[in-house]
């Protein structure tokens, strides 16, 4: 589904983002792991079109992103809060993003009916803009709006973030419910809850690719918690 | 205590990103302004000289002092309409250990030295250097002084403690409106004279300085409401207000049938009615629709027929323009997601050109009144609403392409200078300026009604020409995208 080759991204002198060769096939759950500045937000605004890379080319099923609009028909994604229109209500902003993909009101209400738990009653018939929402709220608009169209490649940047403890059971239990020919993309901070939803967690650090681990979920977070802890050595 | 708010309050005010809108901007808006202080000291100089001309009968101090009832009352609605109470600035301090009533203190301080307070003075303090104290001595040249800033001082509390109180119910300010009026033309019809108050009350003042203490207590007066209001009431949740709770609209069924462009045309109307500054820039550009009215005269000579047209032109692409400068950039809080969700180009493009006929039409609508006034404005106010659709709306949406700086809807446009660069200076007028130019030329080869056929005929050409126009206009966009991602990143 997503190939990339020789990518980099570097501002000036630094860089923020240096990736030889990367590939992730259709229907894998793909974490993504680093500290801060590690260059997860610049991996995923580059498989977005949202920056041009320094070098290489972003390959979503064998189209490169810079060329063609294709990816977004198929491609859901929710980064941070400037995926929000602030000055509408969340039905407004579902409409308006279902019927970007097609969908009518009543398509789009039949489809936020998974999420009633994971609304918690906050959401739908809230009276409030978006803007005025908590930051936990704004973030499961975002999600939710990140699925709407049924895309095959979904790209969320630290959905746990900002989310009360019931929520992000919900969320891990919503994204292990998604089909199963889905692609999905998470970074993450939490090392518990990506390691339980992704089988793939690639570890950045410094813009590079550090570790790819792949169908080893028992021993993942050990692995990493021992890595974060004591900055073992890249084997 | 004191000292260090005010002085912390002065280091955001200059490092506020006011400042960081580039040199050229800067200098411009320098020299404007040292140009306006220029003339109002020059009219505040001359003052006695207009107010002898114009009632000579009366002394020029007894005519300003009756004057100042007036600009009370005005600067009473004014500020009912304007002010707002900075209480946001001091929450920070609310956590610390500072006393409440020393913040209070510093904020009703600090809210003197604003320049609706100040103004008065520029206007002032030429006059009453030449007159007065040339008849009554600088002492009574100082309590006057007092006693006018009094009246600006008084208005400035009273105005907080009204504006929190009645807090922008519609209904209290047309009342407050209806109120003030009222007054004012009492008093000109001679029922309550309180003009004549104002200037006898002054002349005492001036033949007996001692009375100016009557004024400073009423200020001080004045300033206890907004305290104790602030003291009972600083409280985060108080403060804010509660938000009334907002529903959801359905949309608007017309907009449908146009397809996703109609869709962005709702998104746009939204954005309208929901965000102060966008609302405040269009409705002023209503106001300005009745601009033409003034030109009419000019009608009769058939060599001014283009400044007419010029008028009607400008008048009616206003909307466009003023709305158009930020185009893009009212959206810049959520362009990412334009840019990375399932957003045609075309569309997104096609629903601003759309809101744009929407304006239009309307302005051609309104302005078709003004052919009942002469026949002759009719083919004006059609080859204007032309132009408009088929030159200057493409211009701007071409132009909107380098929207790079980030802008916020919801805050106030009043004072509001953000997103206003030298881009908006050296593009948007060109925008303005380009049909009046081709419409001087053609006036000057081919004469006024030719000039004007063809000018509509290049707008209807234009209209056609919509779908390959349009589409250079969205490669335009595709390439300048990764560049306003960037720009729109920065804090708003």
């Amino acid at each position: 589904m997503i190939h990339l080759e020789q990518l980099s991204k570097k501002y000036g002198s630094k860089v923020a983002l240096d990736i030889e060769q990367l590939d992730i096939s259709a229907g894998e759950r793909f974490g993504l792991v680093g500290n801060n500045g590690a260059g997860k937000t610049t991996l995923f605004s580059l498989l977005l079109d949202l920056i041009r890379p320094t070098t290489g080319t972003v390959w979503s099923k064998e189209t490169a992103v810079s060329n063609s609009d294709a990816w977004k028909d198929y491609t859901g994604a929710f980064i941070d809060e400037s995926f929000l229109i602030g000055y509408q209500t969340p039905e407004e902003y579902f409409n308006f993003v279902g019927q970007l993909y097609g969908m009518n009101p009543s398509d789009v209400k039949l489809f936020l009916e998974r999420f009633t738990e994971f609304f918690n009653g906050e959401i739908l018939d809230s009276g409030k803009y978006i803007r005025n929402m908590s930051k936990g709220n704004k973030k499961k608009i975002g999600i939710a709006a990140a699925l709407l169209g049924s895309p095959e490649l979904v790209i969320l940047d630290e959905p746990f973030a900002n989310l009360d403890p019931s929520s992000q059971i919900r969320l891990k239990n919503l994204i292990r419910d998604l089909p199963p020919e889905l692609t999905v993309l998470i970074s993450s901070h939490d090392l518990a809850h990506v390691t339980e939803v992704c089988q793939r967690i690639v570890l950045l650090e410094d813009g590079k690719v550090i570790r790819d681990i792949k169908d080893a979920p028992e021993r993942t977070l050990e692995e990493l918690e021992a890595y974060f802890s004591g900055e073992e050595q890249v084997s | 205590m004191i000292r260090s708010l005010l002085l912390q309050s002065w280091q955001a005010q200059v490092r506020s990103p006011f400042w960081e809108r580039g040199l050229v901007v800067n200098i411009l808006l320098g020299l404007l302004a040292l140009y306006l202080l220029a003339n109002f000291l020059f009219a505040g100089y001359f003052l006695d000289v207009i107010l002898q001309n114009s009632v000579p009968d009366e002394h020029p101090i007894a005519v300003l002092s009756g004057i100042f009832f007036f600009t009370w009352i005005a600067g009473l609605l004014f500020r009912f309409l304007m002010q707002s109470f900075p209480v946001i600035d001091i929450q920070p301090y609310l956590l610390l250990p500072v006393k409440r009533s020393k913040l209070f203190h510093y904020l009703l301080f600090r809210s003197v030295f604003n320049v609706v307070n100040l103004f008065p003075l520029v206007f002032i303090l030429p006059f009453t250097f030449k007159v007065v104290s040339t008849e009554y001595g600088a002492v009574a040249q100082l309590a006057w002084i007092v006693s006018v800033m009094c009246l600006a001082l008084f208005n400035n509390f009273v105005g907080f403690y009204l504006k929190r109180q009645f807090n922008m119910s519609p209904f209290a300010i047309l009342g407050a409106f209806v109120l003030l009026c009222g007054i004012a033309y009492m008093d000109t019809q001679e029922w309550l004279p309180l003009s004549d108050a104002f200037a006898n009350a002054f002349m005492a003042i001036l033949a007996n300085p001692v009375l100016s203490l009557i004024p400073v207590a009423l200020v001080v007066l004045a300033y206890q409401l907004p305290f104790r209001a602030l003291r009972s009431n600083a409280y985060l949740d108080a403060v804010e207000g509660r938000k009334g709770r907002v529903e959801s609209t359905q949309g608007i069924a017309a907009l449908r049938r146009l397809g996703m462009a109609g869709q962005f045309v709702q998104m746009e109307l939204l954005q309208i009615a929901r965000n102060k500054r966008p609302k405040t820039m269009l409705l002023m550009a209503v106001l300005i629709l009745f601009y033409p009215f003034f030109s009419l005269e000019y009608l009769e000579n058939g060599e001014s027929f283009s400044m007419v047209f010029l008028f009607t032109l400008m008048a009616t692409t206003f909307p466009m323009a003023t709305y158009g400068q930020f185009l893009i950039a009212w959206e810049s809080s959520f362009f990412n997601m334009l840019m990375a969700r399932r957003v045609p180009l075309m569309e997104y493009m096609k629903g601003k050109y759309y809101l744009f006929t929407l304006f239009n039409v309307a302005a051609f609508c309104v302005c078709l009144l003004y052919g009942l006034a002469d026949i002759r404005m009719i083919p004006i106010v059609v080859v204007s609403f032309l132009v408009n659709m088929g030159i200057t709306a493409y211009i701007i949406l071409f132009l909107s392409t380098y929207n790079s700086r980030p802008v916020n809807p919801e805050k106030s446009a009043f004072m509001n200078w953000e997103g206003v660069g030298a881009s908006q200076f050296l593009l948007v007028l060109p925008a303005f300026f380009l049909p009046v130019v081709i419409h001087l030329l053609l006036q000057w080869i081919l004469g006024w009604q030719w000039g004007l056929a063809v000018l509509g005929m290049i707008g209807i050409v234009g209209i056609l020409l919509h779908r390959p126009i349009m589409q250079a206009i969205v490669r335009q966009l595709s390439r300048r995208k990764y560049d306003l991602i960037d720009a729109y990143k920065q804090e708003v």
